[in-house]
């Protein structure tokens, strides 16, 4: 890891405050974040300390109450939503805990999806989409439906998804909370894989072995960040 | 009690104490004595929580449902009184009309001639009747403080009982009474008894004077026929002679069938009269014409059925489309309610059991909305018909016949419950087969593209859609016709035109000098009038039909039978054409001098000119009007003097036929007594001012002129017209109404459908969003879907408009049925309109919060 190098991702004292029925949740208190590229980074902490909510943000799925957001070196926090759109298909990949393909699409069709939200010809889309299915090992399942799929291989379909648009930066919520640990070692390996390979990755986990696979692992409690250790990642450049 | 010792007692008691299982049965089936009604009632219970649970649903499905059973229940209440009902009549099915025919179609109005020799059959008929046009003969009843018109039918003696007119007191005419020359003698209603005579017990033997001669008052009718049978006021032998030469078509021949003679023998049997007939007046029968018979039900409504029907189509499309939207409603709330159902079902409810109790849900609706629906419906249609009823036959002047009585209720009914049922089946079949085990732990990839899961619901969109775009379709159709009929030029001007009916009858207008005298008089009264710009007066007014009658040119063969053509006649006084303003393109028109002293004269239309001197040579022409029709029509040879644009004198929708204006002060007197007997004479005033304002002094005028005669049926020649196109715009209003209805339905059925597969895809819309979807990309998904419904939804109404749009045809006018304009306006409505009802939900779909994609629950 070059610590010079430009942080991809800066955020700096971001907050996220909800109002629900007339109660105040603070999601996130004065969080400072700065990613590298390259750097595999994972977050971890209760169930309800905000975790989701910081990778919404840095996803751009919604945005800061308070406090500062730069991709590269551009202030993303108060771009207008075709703008939030475009970034968010361009540098942004998604990992969902609950896979989130689309039942109606086929393993293709779903892995093709980020693509046919920009201008790309067929014939490109369809080589990104062999190319990245041959990475995680699913080109032979191109035609089936998620429903006909495992667990672990749905997840691995989603990180394809996730990838084939070429983002700077995966964003992977719980990754293998749905999964048993057979699958989970799959796709943890598949993500670490994916690191050794150059990708910036940002993962909330809640399992500490999965945690340690990170280069840097961040704890937050109610909204803050309270602990961050480096990892014994053997990626670091 | 002795039951116990009934031998089939004690068996029975045997099984319940030997077997439990049986016992067990019995429970499943129900509860003891009342099974079925016990669980009628727990249906009826749940169901009206379930109702009072989701008023939201609740009211859109009952104010669709009324609405559709509303429409239904309107048309309903005009078709079972105007083509269901049997005719107030006695033995009405028995009942035939004389008609004649000729290759334009058939009529029937007839000839005595025709009567005399068609009526005395034994064999076939028990008897029979002959009558004039009931209630458009005017009478002045005197004898009061002034002069009274009133509605008067000349009948002949077997009338009263044929039609089963009931007599309140005294009886009805005699054969002798009805012999041509006979007593003056009358039968009034009860109305004039107790207007006039104050129920007067003694009225029978009492003499009224009519017109100047004293009638023997006979008989008093029961208040029972109105709009059946709208016979006036007044009843007169009609003492026509049996061996009349009179070949005139303006009476009715009716006669009953004897039991067991069916309508083909009838005409039969009238086909041998019509070949005698022919033999008997060679001249008189059109060559390709003839007799036959009709049944009265038949006569009465043949020219409202098409229309009737139309909308009786129009309705059940209405009724289907609704029923669809509350299917589709219940199928998205059945999946909403899978839970339940499953739960229910896991507690050991039968498939039958779930049905019902969902069917009973769709029914309750169904029967509020139709008890809503039977509100609207019939208190709509009256009101509609109070304002105009349309030339409807059989329901009065102001649709009082029109009336809430037990077959609409059970008609309400009925459509009600099989509209519960029809849109709750699907849905409750649908529920009933939910799978428990995937509900019940649901999970797993949910998230879908939308309408898979709603093949159904689609289905039903796309047809509501379909059936919408018929019914649009079959309103523009109307529109363009009705606009059409009102953009034709009537070929005279409507405006501050004043029309009223006068009867000139009595020993004193038996000749036509005197009433040319009153007309003469009558004419300069009004003209001094302030206000008044010209008066005129006529044998009948433009739209509202009148003679028809045969020619001889002078010098040319005759090449229609004997004679040269046939063509409208009408009588009129100088200014006719100035009071109308029907242009006069050669020639002149008639004055004060082509009295009946002066040379005969007859002025025609360009109709008659194009057709019959087709290079423009008709003046000085000659021409003989009905040689040979009979002593009444004996008219001289007239000379061409003038020729007039085309009126369109029978109504809008009829072209121009050729026309002979004949001065009044030239008619043979026997041809005005016989017009008297007709429909009275009419005054037409062209005023300066809105016409109705002038009534009061053109009818002082009026009466000074003619010794005292009132008028009656003051209209104003806009009414005559409105009037004249009233059926067209009843049938444009409703169509419209329930195209506009059907629409609004379509509309809520796709936007229900898309905000419903919107709602059910947040998760999926969520997750493209993630991927970078733009709020347009899913606006525009979502309005892709939803239109492709529409437009396969409109394409196949437009196939359905096509092959149903023919069986109006006998409705349009100057449009074809398929007419591209109406077909595309429509399209594009209806598209636009579901382009609308999609765009709502497709906007919603495209605020969804992506996060929603990174929540698990
Ligand atoms: N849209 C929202 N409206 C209101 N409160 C929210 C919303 N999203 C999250 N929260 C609240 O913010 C806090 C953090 O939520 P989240 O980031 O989902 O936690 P985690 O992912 O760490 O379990 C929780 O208390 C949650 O209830
Ligand atoms: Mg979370």
């Amino acid at each position: 890891m070059n610590s010079t190098a430009q942080p991809l991702i800066r955020l700096e004292g971001v907050t996220k405050v909800f109002h629900a029925d007339e109660v105040e949740t603070h999601a996130l208190s004065d969080v400072h974040l700065e990613i590298k590229p390259g750097e595999f980074l994972s977050i971890a902490g209760p169930s309800g300390c905000g975790k989701s909510t910081l990778l919404s943000i840095l996803g751009l799925l919604d945005s800061p109450s308070q406090g500062n957001y730069w991709i590269h070196t551009e202030a993303v926090d108060n771009l207008s939503l075709s703008d939030r759109t475009r970034i968010r298909n361009r540098e942004i990949g998604f990992v969902f805990q609950a896979f989130n393909l689309i039942g109606d699409l086929t393993v293709y069709e779903n892995v093709e999806l980020p693509l046919t939200y920009r201008s790309m010809g067929a014939a490109e889309r369809k080589k990104r989409v062999q190319e990245v299915l041959e990475r995680v090992d699913m080109a032979h399942r191109a035609k089936h439906y998620p429903s006909q799929l495992s667990g672990g291989q749905q997840q691995r379909v989603a990180v394809a998804r996730a990838l084939v648009g070429q983002p700077s930066i995966l964003l992977a919520d719980e990754p293998t909370g749905n999964l048993d640990s057979k699958n989970s070692e799959a796709v943890m390996g598949l993500l670490r894989q994916l690191h050794a390979d150059g990708a910036t990755i940002c993962m909330v986990t809640h399992d500490p072995r999965y945690a340690e696979s990170a280069d840097r692992a961040i704890h937050l409690l109610d909204g803050r960040i309270v602990e961050e250790t480096q990892g014994t990642s053997t990626a670091s450049a | 009690m002795s039951e116990s010792k009934m031998p089939g007692e004690a068996p029975r008691q045997a099984s319940a104490a030997s077997g439990g299982a049986e016992q067990a049965k019995q429970d499943l089936r129900g509860h003891g004595g009342l099974p079925w009604f016990e669980a009628l009632l727990q249906d009826l219970r749940f169901g009206l929580r379930t109702l009072r649970k989701n008023p939201g649903f609740t009211t859109v499905a009952i104010l669709t449902l009324a609405l559709g059973i509303g429409a239904t229940t309107a048309i309903f209440t005009v078709v079972d009184k105007v083509l269901l009902q049997p005719l107030a009549y006695r033995e009405a099915d028995r009942m035939v009309v004389l008609m004649q025919t000729f290759s334009g179609g058939q009529s029937p109005v007839i000839s005595i001639p025709k009567y005399m020799l068609w009526h005395d059959q034994p064999r076939v008929f028990e008897e029979s009747t002959l009558y004039g046009f009931p209630g458009t003969l005017r009478v002045n009843l005197l004898g009061g403080d002034q002069p009274e018109q009133f509605q008067a039918t000349q009948v002949s003696a077997d009338f009263f009982s044929l039609f089963g007119v009931r007599l309140v007191a005294g009886r009805a005419f005699t054969a002798e009474e009805d012999a041509a020359g006979g007593l003056p003698v009358v039968v009034i209603s009860s109305g004039l008894w107790r207007s006039r005579f104050g129920a007067n017990p003694h009225i029978v033997g009492r003499t009224v004077d009519v017109d100047g001669t004293a009638y023997n008052v006979i008989g008093v009718m029961a208040p029972l026929y109105t709009p059946d049978l709208p016979l006036g006021d007044m009843c007169f032998p009609l003492q026509a002679d049996p061996n009349s030469s009179n070949q005139g078509n303006d009476l009715f021949g009716v006669a009953r069938l004897k039991p067991g003679v069916t309508l083909a023998m009838a005409k039969a049997a009238t086909q041998v009269v019509a070949e005698e007939f022919r033999r008997k007046y060679p001249a008189m029968m059109d060559p390709k014409g003839g007799l036959t018979v009709e049944t009265m039900h038949e006569v009465r409504v043949a020219n409202i059925r098409t229309s009737l029907l139309v909308l009786l189509g129009a309705v059940s499309f209405v009724l289907l489309i609704a029923c669809a939207n509350v299917a589709s409603l219940m199928l998205a709330r059945a999946t909403l309610r899978k839970r339940e159902i499953s739960i229910r079902a896991a507690l050991g409810a039968g498939r039958g059991r779930i049905v019902r109790q969902l069917l009973t849900e769709s029914v309750l609706l169904s029967l509020v909305g139709g008890a809503l629906g039977l509100y609207l419906g019939y208190f709509g249609v009256r009101f509609l018909l109070g304002i105009n009823p349309a030339n409807l036959p059989r329901i009065g002047e102001h649709a009082e016949a029109i009336s809430l009585d037990w077959r609409v209720l059970v008609f309400t009914l009925a459509v009600a419950v099989l509209t519960g049922m029809l849109a709750g089946l699907i849905p409750a079949i649908k529920a009933s087969r939910t799978d428990l085990a995937t509900t019940i732990n649901e999970s797993g990839t949910r998230s879908g593209t939308g309408l898979r899961g709603n093949k159904t619901r689609s289905v039903l969109v796309v047809t509501e859609l379909a059936m919408a775009m018929v019914l649009l379709v079959g309103a523009a159709l109307l529109m363009r016709t009705f606009h059409d009929s009102l953009n034709v030029k009537p070929g005279f001007q409507t405006h501050n035109i004043l029309t009223m009916g006068m009867a000139l009858r009595g020993a004193r207008f038996q000749k036509t000098a005197p009433v040319a005298e009153v007309v003469r008089e009558g004419r300069q009264r009004l003209e001094s009038l302030p206000g008044v710009e010209a008066a005129a007066a006529a044998c009948c007014l433009p739209l509202e039909g009148g003679y028809g009658l045969p020619f001889n040119i002078e010098g040319r063969p005759p090449t229609n039978g004997p004679f040269t053509g046939g063509g409208s006649w009408r009588s009129v006084s100088p200014e006719y054409f100035e009071v109308l303003r029907i242009s006069l393109l050669r020639g002149r028109t008639f004055t004060d001098r082509d009295d009946g002293a002066a040379e005969p004269v007859v002025v025609i239309n360009e109709a008659m000119a194009k057709q019959f001197w087709p290079k423009g040579d008709e003046l000085g022409a000659r021409i003989t009007i009905a040689k040979g029709v009979g002593p009444q029509f004996e008219d001289p040879p007239r000379e061409i003097i003038g020729v007039v644009g085309d009126v369109r004198d029978n109504g809008l929708n009829y072209n121009p036929q050729p026309t002979m204006y004949v001065p009044l002060a030239q008619v043979n007197d026997r041809l005005t007594a016989l017009d008297a007997t007709l429909i009275p004479m009419q005054w037409l005033v062209r005023t300066r001012v809105e016409p109705h304002s002038l009534t009061n002094e053109i009818e002082r005028e009026l009466r000074t002129a003619s010794g005292g005669l009132p008028v009656g049926t003051v209209q104003s020649m806009d009414q005559v017209l409105a009037h004249s196109i009233a059926g067209e715009q009843f049938n444009m209003t409703l169509l419209t109404s329930f195209a506009a209805i059907a629409l609004f339905l379509a509309a809520i059925g796709i936007y229900g459908i898309m905000a419903y597969s919107v709602q059910q895809r947040t998760q999926e819309i969520g997750i493209r969003m993630t991927l970078g979807a733009s709020p347009q990309d899913v606006r525009w998904m979502v309005v892709l879907q939803g239109m492709i419904l529409a437009l396969i939804g409109v394409s196949l109404g437009v196939a359905g408009g096509l092959a149903l749009t023919r069986l109006m045809r006998s409705l349009l006018y100057g449009v074809k049925p398929w007419d591209p304009l109406a077909f595309v306006l429509t399209a594009v409505l209806l598209s636009a309109v579901a382009l609308f009802a999609c765009y709502v939900p497709a906007r919603r779909a495209s605020r969804v919060n992506p996060m929603v994609a990174l929540r698990y629950e």
